[in-house]
């Protein structure tokens, strides 16, 4: 069962960030569940995680970061969207400077990985957070210099800072199939 | 939480007021942005009788004129939103944006530039399941433009219907069936937010036959 942690605070919001994230994951017949960010600390995950984005002015995830310490020793493949990848860059020590980056954007893969095949490919953006990565995290995609990809070393975390459900939806295909 | 609508009278405007109403969010305005002639981010050609939607759904309208260009068309968004934080204290629209990145861009940076919420609910949603959505809560929509092959001048004044859908799903291949991209355009006559219905009393069909393209012009219509 993939795990869909939403970090919607407005309910608004989920029909535009996590339904797109359930459809993705139905299309492949695979069963899920969907559960908040104020609650991930009191569920156990056995299998794949995909932490959603959410709107551009919803920040309260960001009050909910101790929530999510479980990520540090976690074994199974997680994917993190937008909001989604700066609660991993976080949870393993990276900061976030305030940096916009809205609408479609060229983004160029240095690294090869096993769920992004393309070199180069375009990609939406949603985010006013730039990602500063710590040690723990290795950048394997820019746009420009904003880190559009990174990976915890040696774990398959994956942080996006774009939102691959828009124009990239095979990524999160190759993710689930894991 | 209390929000605007970005509104054009047509199908997914409307859906989208009524998703954020169902969730039980408080619609204070509507929105509706009329160019001065036709631009390619919003709806045209029957803006006017947004006025008439927002009695029948009982909710006050801002109409706001435009420039069209594109930087004169987003300048005309902020000031139309502006309009409304000032006068109606929104924290948010909502739009009936369905998988256009650059529409969804240009609300999103203004949005952001106003600091207001910016919800899209229809976002990335299977268009058959948009039209099937409409029609199963007993929205009355009549299409009121078509500007791409192949549908014709025969569409124009149509209702949308399970024939019409049917038909839709056969041209999925040669166009976009939620018609985001303006191969057809449309206006709804009744829905559940409505009080009241619409009655079109007089309409005429304007066809050009060289850009292929055409209009179903509402020139008298009221509540009825």
């Amino acid at each position: 069962m993939v795990t869909i942690i939403s970090t919607c605070k407005e309910k608004l919001s989920i029909e535009e960030f996590v339904r797109p994230i359930i459809k993705i994951i139905e299309n492949k017949g695979l069963k899920y569940r969907v559960i908040g960010y104020k609650n991930t600390n009191k569920f156990n995950f056995e299998d794949k995680v995909i932490i959603t984005g959410t709107a551009l002015k919803d920040f309260d995830y960001l009050n909910h970061i101790d929530k999510f310490k479980w990520i540090i020793n976690y074994n199974k493949p997680i994917l993190g969207i937008c909001s989604g990848a700066q609660i991993i860059a976080l949870v393993f020590g990276s900061k976030l400077l305030p940096d916009s980056k809205i609408g479609v954007f060229n983004v160029k893969v240095f690294v090869e990985d096993p769920i992004i095949k393309n070199e180069e490919f375009r990609a939406y953006f949603l985010t006013k957070r730039k990602i500063i990565p710590s040690k723990s995290l290795q950048v394997i995609a820019y746009s420009n210099d904003f880190p559009a990809i990174f990976k915890v070393i040696g774990r398959n975390i994956y942080g996006f800072t774009f939102h691959p459900e828009v124009l990239n939806q095979e990524i999160i295909e190759r993710f689930v199939s894991l | 939480m209390k929000l605007g609508i970005l509104f054009s009278g047509g199908k997914d405007s409307n859906l989208a007021m009524y998703i954020a109403k169902k969730y039980g969010y408080e619609i204070e305005v509507l929105i509706t942005l009329i160019p001065k002639s036709e631009g390619f981010l919003f709806h045209y050609p029957n803006i006017k009788w947004t006025t008439l939607q927002a009695k029948a759904i009982e909710i006050p309208i801002i109409q706001h004129e435009i420039e069209i260009g594109e930087n004169k068309e987003v300048e005309g968004l902020k000031e139309a939103l502006e309009i409304a934080k000032k006068e109606f204290n929104i924290e948010g629209i909502v739009t009936g944006a369905i998988r256009s990145t650059y529409q969804a861009t240009r609300f999103q940076k203004v949005c952001d530039l106003l600091d207001l919420w910016c919800f899209n609910p229809l976002w990335l949603k299977d268009e058959i399941e948009i039209l099937k959505y409409i029609l199963k809560e007993n929205f009355e929509v009549v299409i009121t433009g078509v500007s791409a092959y192949p549908l014709n001048e025969s569409y124009l004044g149509k209702k949308i219907d399970q024939n019409f859908l049917e038909e839709i799903v056969k041209l999925r291949k040669y166009l976009n069936i939620a018609g985001e991209g303006g191969e057809f355009e449309t206006f709804v006559i009744n829905s559940p937010l409505f009080k009241r219905k619409i009655k079109i009393k007089k309409a005429k069909k304007i066809w050009n036959p060289d850009e292929y393209r055409g209009y179903y012009l509402i020139e008298e219509a009221e509540l009825w």
